[in-house]
């Protein structure tokens, strides 16, 4: 408490209780901050560095990162949703039962019967779709920033796990509802994983190495979904991917802080930092000792340290904004659309199309081609080459700034045309024409693992790349063209394989086309 | 950043504020509740005054645990158990007819007989007969109501004209000819135990339901298929062996309601049979055999005329005419024969022999047509490029001997009339 505050009280007992009521936001404040307005800056950075979940964020940051359209907030709004997630996680659990027999009724219940459980479950599932967008935006944001570079490479990775534990979270809690929509959805993911065995087979050693049936045994516990399966996915969707989940995330954001902050350019136009908040000059005067640890990144303390800022409030704030944003999102959706219930799960009533769930419908389209390059082959190359990509463009180019320069832009314009034109071309082809199986039917299956129109996509994109690699003599550029490439074909076989593909996977216009439904 | 944030907070205290309330004040089945408290006020006898002031306002099921189902149906149907409320409307109105004191509702639910969806409280989802709301046994309405009753009790009840009338087609028109009930019967078309069950979103048929026939069976996937294989054959899957028996909308009907009846999952842990099931006279037995399995294609009482595509003798035979071909032509022969396959079964096996002239022909005609009857035959094609006619299936795994000796009986009784 301020000695001005002491000088100036009033002397009647009820006076003086009237005052303090008025003064009230100001001493809960001092209560909780336990020291002056005097020290605010101080007090600020020691408010981050002694809470054990603030820590992990920067103390400070700069006025650059908090330009919205450089992130779009996409990193904050993937760990917001993954708050709501575990929220209304929560409040579900209560209520469902992991049994064959009560799953789902118990649903049912929880749509019927228990006060906002409608609302909940709705608030889970769109929340879900959301993360995976948001994710995959995000990864995009930073690739095209380059904000892999300089020590980011390993958090880049790790983004990536976090990536692939969001698809697990989601695809794990697509079966819990146990409806048909579910049962299906996961029969043919769980198939995707038993997909090695396509290959197992054209090699005939399926005999005595027989790994995809061990997979699906592994995930399944069983020949087929049961309450076994069920078992598992409730553990891993409640229990062990939220744990790795959390994990990751705190060394996701601890590493931007230990990185100096989020990526930014080496030499920052004033123009670009106009409408960010200015620095307290006042604070930085009193640089007390707790400030020379605010920030790990010696050269940025070397050259700007005028432009960094308290996280509390300006970052703070931003950050919760955009969390307030994407709930609000998130509401609207889930109020004006009821997540789907189907009818309960049949073994012996095959849904047509039994469609996986939407993230992974363009892994199933690959895996109509060939289930081994398809379910298997394509994903990992494509997580492998993504993770290696740090370590391979290690150009000093610029990082920070979106697709880097003009060149950036135009390949990337570019491979996005050839990407569009070669996904779209080689889709129509294999509709049209049929592949090897249709005009050689006694053709070996290796063949066809080997040459479908999956690994010829993937094919056209490498030498793509390769070629963009040349023509600018650029790492990067490389690089982008082949991101936007996978980037680009991510989107359009989601959404070929789940707009226009129909009963058998047939291809359809419209799904308004499907017969009888 | 302040606009944004205002919005955002707007929406989602306007959404979540609205859906809230949808969901938890204002659903259906509290304002029919409420309407029920002011009719009982209205009726304005002190009793039931006094009655309206303890109804509470509050959800209300069946929890039935061992048959795993609740329902809710009981949150708007309140007054279903009381008299005053006869000639209400629905949702307020009591149960018609004295169904209810024999099938107490805490002991038995709403759903057992009615399906639909118990566990829903509002309507469309508890009928659950619109294509959106995905149920497995939307709500049924007369007259395939009938076919609940029967997943319990056995003998036939007064209550269920169109069942009975149904079951009497089914019995007498030879259906398990091709079909199989209960696993016994031919193996020319699909096991009819079970089809019932099958739920609204099985999507057997290749072409959509006419919607004539769809609006008609308030569109019940199960019922519109049942209904549509039995009134016209062809519409199902277009290459059907079936035949169209000429069936009037109305006999179809209750063809449906005796199919829709056999279910796989019969709810009562017993079935109720009530009256002793007593051995019927060997020709009678005869005849009941053959009404179940044979007169689809050999006709009312073996008389034939049921025409077989690509047969090169166009028309599958008639049977009445066994006795003329065993060379029987005395009704004392005929006698004899038939009560020597009561007493001894095969009449190989007959000790002594009866003793007629023309008894070893009978015996090497009756060989020929008990081998038909137990390994079946194969008919000649008219084209032999054309599809295959319908064979006389194999009847060794589903007849018993016995019965196979009573409808031989049954055929050389028919002789003359």
């Amino acid at each position: 408490m301020r000695k001005a505050d002491l000088e100036e009280t009033p002397e009647g007992a009820i006076k003086r209780s009237l005052v303090n009521l008025a003064r009230l936001p100001r001493h809960l404040k001092s209560s909780v901050m336990r020291h002056g307005a005097k020290d605010a800056g101080r007090l600020k950075s020691q408010l981050i560095l002694s809470s054990i979940f603030l820590h992990i964020h920067s103390i400070k940051t700069h006025r650059f990162s908090l330009r919205w359209n450089y992130t779009f907030g996409l990193g904050i709004m993937c760990i917001g949703l993954f708050a709501i997630l575990s929220l209304s996680g929560f409040l579900l659990m209560i209520y469902y039962k992991p049994d064959t027999a009560q799953a789902y009724s118990s649903i049912k219940d929880l749509i019927y019967v228990i006060p906002s459980g409608r609302l909940v479950r709705n608030i889970h599932r769109w929340a879900a779709h959301l993360m995976v967008i948001a994710s995959f935006l995000h990864m995009a944001r930073v690739f095209y920033t380059g904000a892999y570079k300089r020590g980011r490479e390993f958090n880049w990775n790790i983004g990536l796990a976090l990536f692939v534990l969001t698809l697990g979270l989601s695809f794990t809690g697509y079966l819990l509802p146990w409806d048909q929509l579910a049962y299906w959805a996961t029969t043919i993911g769980v198939n995707i994983a038993a997909s090695p065995t396509e290959l197992t087979d054209a090699l005939n050693i399926t005999g005595f190495f027989d790994i995809g049936t061990k997979l699906k045994h592994l995930l399944l516990g069983a020949d087929q979904i049961a309450n076994d399966a069920l078992i598992r996915f409730y553990f891993l969707h409640c229990i062990l991917l939220p744990f790795f989940m959390t994990l990751f995330v705190a060394i996701h954001i601890w590493r931007i802080r230990k990185n100096g902050g989020l990526s930014r350019p080496d030499c920052i136009d004033e123009e670009w930092l106009k409408g960010t908040p200015e620095n307290n000059k006042v604070n930085n005067a009193t640089k007390s000792g707790l400030f020379q640890h605010t920030d790990d990144s010696v050269k940025t303390k070397r050259s700007d340290a005028e432009n960094l800022v308290h996280s509390i409030p300006h970052a703070f704030l931003k950050e919760f904004v955009a969390v307030v944003f994407i709930l609000a999102i998130t509401v609207a959706l889930s109020s004006l659309f009821d997540a789907p219930l189907k009818e309960p799960a049949n073994l012996f009533i095959p849904e047509n199309p039994a469609k996986a769930p939407w993230y992974l419908v363009g892994i199933q389209e690959l895996v109509s081609y060939s289930a081994f390059m398809g379910g298997i082959g394509i994903p990992i190359i494509g997580l492998f080459v993504l993770a290696l990509i740090p370590y391979i463009d290690r150009d000093k180019g610029a990082i920070g700034i979106w697709f880097e320069n003009k060149t950036g832009i135009r390949v990337t314009k570019l491979s996005a045309c050839y990407a569009l034109i070669c996904c779209v071309t080689m889709l129509a082809f294999t509709i049209v024409f049929g592949w090897l199986r249709a005009w050689f039917p006694d053709i070996p299956q290796f063949l066809i693992i080997l040459i479908n129109p999956g690994t010829i996509l993937v094919l056209m994109f490498a030498a793509w790349s390769l070629f963009v690699l040349q023509r600018y003599d650029s790492i990067r550029m490389g690089a982008m063209a082949l991101f936007t490439c996978f980037f680009i074909a991510v989107i359009i076989l989601t959404y070929f394989a789940s707009v226009h593909r129909g009963p058998n996977w047939d291809f359809y216009w419209w799904p308004s086309l499907w017969a009888n439904h | 950043m302040k606009i944004l944030l205002y919005i955002s907070s707007i929406i989602i205290i306007i959404f979540s504020g609205l859906y809230l309330y949808q969901e938890n004040i204002a659903p259906e089945w509290r304002s029919h509740q409420l309407t029920y408290i002011d009719m009982l006020e209205e009726k304005s006898d002190p009793e039931t005054i006094q009655a309206s002031y303890s109804f509470p306002v509050k959800l209300r099921q069946i929890y039935l645990p061992e048959m795993n189902r609740v329902d809710r149906c009981v949150s708007c149907h309140v007054t279903m158990e009381d008299p005053r409320f006869e000639k209400e409307e629905n949702p307020l109105m009591a149960h018609p007819g004295e169904y209810l004191e024999k099938h107490d509702p805490e002991k038995y639910g709403c759903t057992i007989c009615h399906d639909g969806q118990g566990r829903a409280v509002n309507w469309k989802d508890a009928a659950a007969d619109e294509p959106d709301v995905y149920w497995t046994t939307p709500i049924l309405r007369k007259p395939f109501l009938e076919a609940n009753c029967y997943h319990c009790h056995v003998d036939l009840l007064k209550e269920t004209p169109y069942y009975s009338l149904g079951k009497q087609y089914f019995e007498t028109g030879g259906c398990l000819g091709c079909h199989k009930r209960d696993g016994k019967g031919g193996y020319l078309g699909p096991e009819l135990r079970g089809l019932g069950d099958a739920s609204s979103y099985i999507k057997f048929p290749v072409k959509d339901f006419n919607q004539n026939t769809f609006t008609q069976l308030n569109y019940n996937r199960n019922l519109a298929y049942i209904f549509e294989s039995v009134r016209f054959p062809g519409a199902q899957p277009e290459e059907t062996l079936m035949f169209d028996f000429k069936f009037s909308d109305e006999d179809a009907r209750a063809i449906t309601v005796y199919i829709k009846s056999l279910t796989a999952y019969p709810d009562g842990t017993q079935r109720l049979s009530q009256k002793p099931v007593s051995a019927l006279p060997f020709i009678k037995k005869g005849q009941e055999t053959f009404h179940l399995y044979c007169t689809a294609c050999h006709g009312k009482k073996g008389k034939g005329g049921v025409k077989n595509p690509n047969y090169a003798k166009d028309y599958i035979p008639k049977l009445n005419t066994l006795s003329e071909i065993m060379f029987l032509y005395k009704v004392e022969d005929r006698n004899a024969v038939i009560s020597t396959l009561e007493t001894f079964g095969d009449l190989l096996d007959a000790d002594p022999k009866p003793d007629f002239r023309g008894f070893f022909k009978a015996i090497a005609k009756y060989m020929s047509v008990k081998s038909i009857i137990l390994n079946g035959h194969i008919v000649e094609k008219k084209d032999s490029d054309g599809p295959t006619p319908i064979n006389m299936p194999t009847w060794e795994k589903s007849l018993s001997d016995d019965e196979v000796f009573s409808v031989i009986a049954y055929l050389i009784s028919l002789y003359d009339q």
